[in-house]
């Protein structure tokens, strides 16, 4: 239901979750945006064979808990800050992508409403 | 049974030590991402070969762990349990087999060799059913091997429509076939064979009447092993299933038996049905979970739901034993106060079932509701599984009031006992598993964890509806005979939930029963009328009336010579003549 109710104002102008955006990423902001960074080499996921769905810009972060667990077999709980810190970053990727995903929808809004749709 | 060792140990030992040795290749195989398949070609013909295959990975290593060592414990319980048995050894005997089978099952990539396992397990699993012989339990053998024989079929015809593409390793191109169409129609097979064996909702009559097998068995097989082998099927064709349509029925379908089954479970007064129909939400939980894609949570679930569903039903035997063999709730009460280790156990798993904080159950459970509770679904579904775990807790509690809480009957009096080592031994093995394998599982197996972000009162709706649960269980438990009973009220519905809604009766009426005349007919017209007519009874009767015939030339030979000379020596005086 997180995402259920989160999205559910943006079906009035036919917005989805899984929507790419579509406006310039600029528009509205003084000051110039930088794209992000990924952190994480790719020869780097590759040796450590994570999957691809999990190459995301926390993957550095995954890295050192894939590390930790491979040093502390079985005592995994002792990996309980790295894994701390990757799901931290994760969260903080997925409001960055909720902030993005409102940007989205209010930029329609105002769209609908600079042409008059109502 | 005065031997040193007897056949229970000598078992117990060895499963035990097989899952020692599964422990240790698990952890291992885990670090280093490890996958091994053996394979050995048993015939080559054409282009067809037929291998027998074996896939290690921790996946099949980490779930024979947990089946050795449940059937391990089960079968060092079953030693003081069934102790007055006569045919022990072939229990027993019944019993490894049927966890050899599992184990093949669990090991194999080849949907060949997963037949064998499969078939195994349902044939081994009617030989437990019908193990103490009488009607009730031939009928609920019949309904369970007959249930179970659909995805059976449903298998075959999966093994010969993948003669089309030379190899029943399925493994190698899951994600290779995806976008094939006969590939979904393969799919959609194994999504019933797994329905079946899984007990989702047209064929979940069977897995409350398969109760009547013995306490041990139900243990192993209906809690742990058996059912899950659907779950487990669906898990390694994971790849194949996502994106389909089928899953979205199938999805329907596990949350319906999820709420059905904790409905049921309310109006039910037999302590191992209870059992059963909990174990029936869980696996509806997991199908559910399976077809939303996360297979690997699914997993998690089958794991510790496993452990305190054995010692669940560990637990209920040894009440069941204490009761003078009586199964109903309403005969006992206030058990707490008088078998309070067992009792601990008891209380103890049904906790992990509920989802209590820190015990098995929570880790599982509380990560699938809040991955739904992220991902993008409709109301109706999270309906389906808030509204299930709110009816975990109120028969949990229900089941907990009556057992532990209320007076007791005075059923039996002279049974009571809890200083049976052997079985407590064995089910605290189960308890320590119980207390532990959720946060150990979690930390083990999740190699990439998930992140949950929600708001409070999101994240607090499991305590929510657990509260509410089980209030209601507390009021539920608390009606007495002389009580307003406003049940009667709405008879028809009070029916038609107490029956499972009616499943039972369609599978066995509606549907054997059609089947099984229609077959009658067909043996009464067929069998024994029109094809014994025309082949075997017909052919005696054709030859038989020729032999007559030429009987009738033979035995009348002197006057057809006569006959015949005459006639003969007519036609030539008539050619002279003319």
């Amino acid at each position: 239901m997180g995402n259920l109710l989160g999205s559910f104002n943006a079906r009035n102008v036919n917005l989805n979750m899984d929507d790419k955006p579509t406006f310039d990423p600029q528009e509205g902001f003084s000051y110039e945006r930088k794209p992000r960074e990924m952190i994480a080499k790719e020869e780097d996921l590759i040796s450590a064979r994570i999957p691809p769905k999990y190459r995301d810009y926390c993957a550095h972060h995954l890295l050192e808990y894939q590390v930790c667990r491979y040093k502390n077999v079985p005592l995994m709980y002792k990996c309980a800050h790295e894994k701390h810190a990757y799901l931290n970053c994760e969260h903080q990727d997925y409001v960055m992508r909720m902030k993005e995903f409102e940007r989205e929808r209010r930029l329609r809004v105002r769209e609908n409403r600079l042409i008059g749709v109502a | 049974m005065h031997q040193k060792f007897s056949i229970c140990f000598i078992s117990f030992f060895f499963l035990f030590f097989f899952m020692l040795m599964n422990l240790f290749m698990m952890i291992y195989f885990i670090i280093s991402n490890l996958t091994i398949m053996i394979e050995w070609e048993i015939i080559s013909f054409n282009s067809i070969s037929i291998v027998m295959s074996i896939l290690l990975d921790w996946m099949s290593l980490l779930f024979m762990m947990f089946v050795l060592l449940i059937s391990s414990s089960v079968i060092y319980w079953k030693k003081s349990y069934m102790s007055s048995e006569i045919n022990l050894n072939r229990f027993i005997i019944l019993v490894i087999m049927f966890v050899l089978s599992m184990i093949l099952l669990i090991i194999s990539p080849n949907i060949i060799s997963i037949l064998l396992g499969w078939d195994g397990l349902g044939l081994i699993s009617y030989c437990l059913v019908i193990y103490y012989q009488n009607v009730k339990s031939y009928n609920a053998g019949m309904l369970t091997a007959l249930s179970n024989r659909i995805g059976d079929v449903m298998i075959l015809m999966v093994i010969a429509w993948m003669l089309n593409y030379g190899s029943w390793n399925y493994i190698y191109y899951l994600m290779f076939m995806k976008n094939d169409f006969f590939m979904n129609v393969i799919s959609i097979m194994i999504i019933l064979a797994a329905m079946t064996k899984s007990a989702q909702i047209p064929f979940s009559s069977w897995l409350p009447a398969a109760m009547a097998a013995p306490t041990p068995v139900s243990a192993l097989v209906h809690s742990s092993t058996l059912v899950t082998a659907g779950v487990y099927l669906l898990i390694r064709f994971n790849l194949l299933l996502e994106d389909m349509f089928m899953l979205k029925i199938l999805l329907l379908f596990s949350g319906l038996t999820m709420m059905m089954a904790g409905i049921s479970a309310n109006y039910e007064y037999d302590l191992k049905k209870i059992i059963a129909l909990s174990t029936l939400s869980q696996l509806g939980l997991m199908m559910s979970i399976l077809s939303m894609g996360y297979g690997d949570l699914a997993f998690f679930h089958l794991l510790t739901h496993a452990m305190f569903k054995a010692l669940l039903f560990m637990c209920a035997g040894v009440l069941i034993h204490m009761m003078n063999d009586n199964q109903d709730i309403r005969m006992m009460g206030g058990l707490s106060i008088f078998i309070p280790v067992t009792s601990l156990c008891f209380n103890i798993s049904n906790m992990a079932l509920c989802g209590i904080p820190f015990l098995a159950g929570f880790y599982s459970k509380d990560l699938i509701l809040e991955v739904t509770m992220m991902s993008n679904l409709n109301m109706m579904v999270l309906y389906l599984y808030y509204f299930s775990t709110g009816l975990t807790m109120f028969y949990t509690i229900r089941l907990m009031m009556y057992l532990m809480i209320n007076d007791f009957n005075l059923m039996s009096v002279y049974n009571l006992y809890d200083e049976d080592y052997i079985m407590l031994k064995s089910m605290m093995i189960l308890l320590f598993m119980s207390l532990i394998s959720g946060s150990m599982l979690s930390w083990m197996i999740f190699c990439y964890p998930y992140m949950i972000f929600m708001s409070l009162n999101m994240k607090l709706m499991v305590i929510y509806v657990s509260l509410m649960g089980g209030m209601m269980g507390w009021l539920v438990s608390k009606m007495n005979i002389y009580s307003v009973n406003k049940f009667l009220m709405m008879y028809n519905l009070n029916m038609f939930f107490t029956l499972m809604w009616f499943m039972p009766n369609l599978s066995v009426y509606g549907f054997n029963y059609y089947i099984l005349s229609f077959s009658k007919n067909l043996y009464k017209n067929i069998d024994m009328g029109w094809s014994e007519l025309f082949s075997g009874y017909g052919m005696f009767n054709l030859i038989k009336n020729y032999s007559l015939i030429s009987m009738i030339y033979q035995m009348n030979n002197f006057k057809i010579y006569l006959f015949s000379f005459v006639f003969w020596m007519l036609l030539i005086m008539l050619m002279i003549l003319v």
